[in-house]
């Protein structure tokens, strides 16, 4: 069981730009991990800092405690399955997954009694005898899956987008693949994604990045309720959290003609800070008739996703979006008014999430 | 005007990709084109722009018959998935090709023209760049810009956007519409995402089989699909088809299992049929509907997807999926009671996957 | 796709009419040879398949056709695993690089007679570095009488020349290796030589296998450098098919022989060749490219 650690890991590339830094990030063994972000975020590289195919410019990789920067992936014992399904193409299904085995002067007798087993989780017993170049993209992938599992003395298992070649129609096979390989081996696993899908889905720890830095690091449920970064209000969630610009007048916080009151000190420490406000459309409430706290907004557009409609809404100055069953009956221009469920409300002071109690006034 | 397909066949390679395929289209519409991968979207869109031409049939637009027209006659635009540019151009002279190609336009208004399409897509900072120098959806805006600057009659889109990351995906999405809006072109979009249709078009057309097996306004496609495939093409989950024998107007789907049928306006003779419900019509204890039909259920695996959580259930020999629309965390083989909306049930004949009667809900609206 | 009109076939003609000049027309005229017995002024005889038997009961071509075969086997069993070894020894996508596959590349432009002539001033007796290189280690080199010394020349000249080209095919094909399958061996624990055997070799399937056909169609048919070096010698150590043909045809006047000697020494190439191809591409049979 490996704890892997980075701590104030930096990259920089030769021409001065930095791919990932302030890098702080643990992950305790076991854990089923992701890290999403958009392309460029950094994650590609952050992955390899820790599987050791590219040395930081800054900062230490630890495993167990012990600083393995110099170390290469062989040594850390980490397995690494990538963006395109790697086989060794003129070997069978079972020689590839003994591969790992063999290479490392593993007794045959081990050997024929762990691929089968390994097959058995893989689903991939009825093909252990068949030439592994015709094989699916989706089957060529549990391969190299199953050649880090294969071995026993894995640290971790770290995947690059793996299921960006699959079939649509068979990536929840593999998703579900990767859960029980989970559960069954408890094998600390990290998966880069840019899809939030895939990383909500499969990891119980996802860590947000953007521009190279990690933004927030959390559960899904987190990640969602409390993103402590717009980018991460923006990113999680379809469609994303309502951002406004906000300014600060004494102790008010106002976004178009939206305001709250906070408590002194709140304000004093942000006073100065770029404000946003942001509020996920899903907690925008709707109702028909005006409420206390409520903004009278106009429904400017209406979207369907088959389970939910999404409104586009102008109200006191503001362009929003809320989430509301399939079943309410709009129509384009018709008033509604809506409110900002006080709990899910996430105030931003430089891009950072601010605690507060509140209360609130629309003037 | 408008556009019109007459009794369209087309065979590729052997294979009858089209048969006797009409469509009538009318200006101004969004038009997504629903199928799977492989039904012959492409080929469709490939005969719309004059690529290729049909084995027989013919394709009439503004009343004129355009069938045996070359391409380079045709007022068409076209975007692909793979974002097509013309690499040793920059972004500004690739939106303003077409325009230099075709049109007798001073380039005084062709600058106009290609710089108020760049402001549109939100590209205006980088029309001295080139291709290669941008992301991907960046990339796309430009082969975009270029289908929509030429001000074509009919905009072809294959999928543009696949290879997308999500998030752009939702952006385009939303900008697609409102630029479709403003222009009274006829645009054709094929895809196999039933939310690019739901959040963009006017109007579906589910592609089966060769043939058109419905068309006609969105909301109306969805809610009541005319057959077992356009309820499972244009829903995200694929809709849930579950066998069920029908008797005194009760669908017994397992012994354990009755749907109460006196929501549906038609009595049914007794028989065996296919009963339809989407995801987001079974709920989950703790979701909001109660008053439906409730089971235990086994979950296979819970996904989170936007802000929505799906959950592949198992009950004995069944399998289905349910939608709930929060965040939900689900262990793998846990065991939870569902609830299915009477209200919300399509029957279908067993046989040739017909509907035979829409779902209560579906009048509603 | 249907063919909108016949305007490509006009494109296509005077290519076409060339081709009928240089090469069918000349290719049926020596099928007719073949089947004669011609001389100069003399009107021809039908000879049927006489001079097939001729040619293949003729222990000149037979020892010449030995000799053919195991040079082309030789061939390709020095410079394959040379032209691979120094592709790998190559700096990946540098400047390096580029200067290095120019250096390498500089044999492949130099034309085949001047390739016989720089070899044969090499190895002149009284003027080359060769002779003097060997004089100086004791062994007394001489290419013009010593069997040996021809032979093994005539090899080195050939892998001088030749394997520039396949360190060239294989550049390619293995910057067409993504890194992704390197390290994943890493991360497999494969050791250089297991690497080199389960991702490189597969992977260069294909560019080998153009590099082995070349070279074999091309060795089997050398002629030029050969000539200039030893014009055969010493004796027939290294008279190869391509002088026997030259010898009968140009030499002798012996045209039905020669003509039928041509067809043998094509229909050959193209068996072995067929058969190279046959067993390169499906070393891995339903493999699937990518």
């Amino acid at each position: 069981m490996t704890t892997i650690e980075l701590v104030d890991v930096a990259h920089m590339y030769s021409s001065g730009q930095y791919a990932v830094k302030n890098i702080n990030l643990k992950w305790e063994p076991g854990v089923s991990s992701a890290l999403l972000g958009p392309s460029g975020c950094g994650k590609t590289t952050l992955l390899k800092i820790i599987s050791g195919l590219l040395r930081p410019t800054h900062g230490r990789v630890l495993l167990n405690g012990e600083e393995v920067n110099h170390k290469t992936p062989k040594e850390r014992n980490i397995a690494q399955v990538f963006q395109f399904p790697v086989v060794y193409e003129t070997l069978n299904v079972y020689d590839n997954l003994a591969f790992p085995l063999r290479n490392r002067h593993v007794p045959e007798t081990v050997v024929r009694r762990r691929i089968p087993e390994i097959a058995e989780l893989l689903g991939l017993t009825d093909k252990l005898k068949h030439n592994s170049a015709g094989l699916s993209a989706s089957d060529k992938q549990l391969i190299s899956l199953g050649r880090g599992v294969v071995r026993d003395d894995l640290a971790a298992i770290l995947l690059d987008e793996p299921l960006t070649v699959i079939d649509p129609h068979q990536k929840w096979h593999l998703r579900r693949r990767l859960k029980l390989l989970h559960h069954r081996f408890k094998i600390t696993m990290i998966y880069v994604t840019h899809d939030q899908h895939e990383a909500l889905t499969f990891a119980d720890q996802v860590t947000v990045m953007n521009n190279g830095s990690a933004l927030q690091t959390g559960s899904p449920q987190d990640l969602h309720s409390k993103p402590q970064a717009p980018f991460v209000g923006y990113f999680i969630g379809s469609p994303g959290m309502n951002l406004f610009d906000a300014a600060l007048t004494g102790n008010q916080i106002s976004a178009g003609r939206y305001s709250l009151n906070l408590p002194q000190d709140t304000a004093k420490a942000i006073a100065g800070q770029s404000l946003k406000i942001g509020i996920r459309p899903e907690f925008v409430e709707i109702h028909a008739a005006e409420q206390p706290h409520s903004i009278p907004s106009t429904v400017k557009e209406i979207y369907l996703t088959g389970s939910s409609k999404i409104l586009d809404l102008y109200g006191a100055d503001l362009h929003f979006k809320a989430r509301i069953p399939d079943t309410t009956t709009l129509h384009v221009g018709d008033t509604v008014w809506a409110s900002f469920a006080r709990q899910w409300l996430m105030i931003y002071a430089d891009d950072e999430a601010v605690n507060l109690p509140l209360e609130e006034t629309v003037r | 005007m408008g556009l019109e397909l007459k009794n369209i066949s087309k065979t590729s390679q052997g294979f009858e990709t089209l048969k006797n395929l009409d469509l009538t289209i009318d200006d101004g519409s969004f038009v997504a084109v629903i199928a799977p991968t492989g039904a012959g979207k492409t080929t469709l869109l490939r005969l719309l722009a004059g690529l290729e031409k049909p084995d027989q049939g013919q394709i009439i637009v503004d009343g004129q018959d355009v069938t045996q027209v070359h391409v380079r006659h045709r007022n068409i635009a076209m975007v692909y998935q793979e974002f097509i540019n013309y690499p040793t151009l920059t972004v500004y002279d690739n939106i303003a090709s077409p325009l230099r190609v075709h049109r007798k336009l001073s380039n005084k208004d062709i600058d106009h023209r290609v710089r108020a399409t760049a402001e549109q897509l939100r590209i205006s900072d980088l029309l001295k760049r080139l291709p290669h120098e941008l992301s991907g959806g960046q990339q796309q805006r430009v082969a975009i810009g270029r289908a929509l600057a030429k001000d074509a009659h009919l905009i072809l889109l294959d999928e543009p956007l696949g290879n997308l990351d999500y998030k752009l995906r939702e952006d385009l999405r939303i900008e697609l519409k409102n630029l479709a809006h403003e222009r009274n072109a006829i645009f054709v979009y094929a895809t196999t995402e039933p939310v690019d249709a739901l959040m963009m078009a006017s109007h579906v057309a589910v592609l089966h089989e060769g043939k058109i097996l419905q068309y006609g306004p969105m909301e109306e496609v969805y809610k009541k699909p005319n057959h077992i495939k356009s309820g499972e093409y244009f829903s995200d989950p694929p809709m849930n088809f579950l066998p069920c024998q029908v008797q005194d107007g009760i669908a017994m789907i397992a012994p354990d299992f009755h749907i109460s049928l006196r929501d549906l306006n038609t009595d049914l003779a007794p028989g065996a049929y296919v009963l339809g419900i989407r995801a987001h019509h079974i709920a989950i204890k703790g979701d909001r509907l109660q008053n439906g039909v409730t089971i235990e259920a086994l979950v296979e695996l819970s996904e989170i997807v936007g802000s929505d959580t799906t959950m592949h259930l198992s009950h004995h020999n069944l399998k289905f999926i349910a939608l709930s629309q929060q965040f939900r965390h689900f262990d793998l083989d846990e065991n939870v009671t569902v609830s299915f909306d009477p209200t919300q049930i399509h029957i279908f004949n067993n046989q040739n996957g017909d509907v035979v009667s829409h779902a209560a809900g579906a009048r509603h609206s | 796709m249907s063919i909108r009109n016949n305007r490509a076939w006009l494109f296509v003609l005077p290519a076409l009419l060339v081709m009928a000049l240089n090469a069918f027309i000349p290719f049926i005229t020596v099928i007719n040879y073949s089947l004669q017995d011609i001389l100069p002024g003399l009107p021809a005889i039908d000879v049927g398949l006489e001079n097939f038997q001729t040619v293949l009961k003729d222990d000149l071509f037979r020892n010449a056709f030995v000799r053919q075969l195991g040079f082309s086997f030789l061939i390709l069993l020095i410079e394959v695993p040379l032209g691979v070894a120094i592709a790998l020894a190559l700096p990946k996508k540098s400047w390096r690089a580029t200067v290095s596959l120019i250096v390498l590349g500089l044999p492949l432009l130099i034309p085949w007679n001047v390739v016989g002539i720089i070899w044969r001033v090499f190895t002149r007796s009284d003027l080359g570095i060769v002779p003097l290189f060997f004089n100086a280690l004791g062994y007394d080199y001489n290419v013009a009488l010593n069997p040996v010394d021809a032979y093994w020349t005539v090899v080195i000249m050939d892998v001088w020349h030749w394997t520039p080209l396949i360190v060239l095919l294989c550049y390619a094909g293995l910057n067409a290796i993504p890194d992704a399958f390197y390290q994943a061996a890493e991360i497999d624990g494969a050791s250089s030589w297991r690497t080199f055997l389960y991702v490189t070799l597969p992977r260069l399937r294909s560019v080998l296998t153009i590099g082995i056909l070349l070279r074999f169609m091309d060795s089997f048919r050398i002629y030029t450098e050969v000539f200039l070096l030893t014009g055969g010698g010493p004796g027939t150590t290294t008279t190869f098919l391509s002088d026997v043909l030259v010898r009968k045809a140009v030499g002798g006047f012996e045209f039905g022989y020669a003509a039928a000697l041509s067809l043998i020494y094509f229909f050959v190439i193209l068996v072995i060749s067929y058969a190279f191809f046959l067993v390169l591409t499906n070393v891995s049979s339903g493999s699937r490219t990518r």
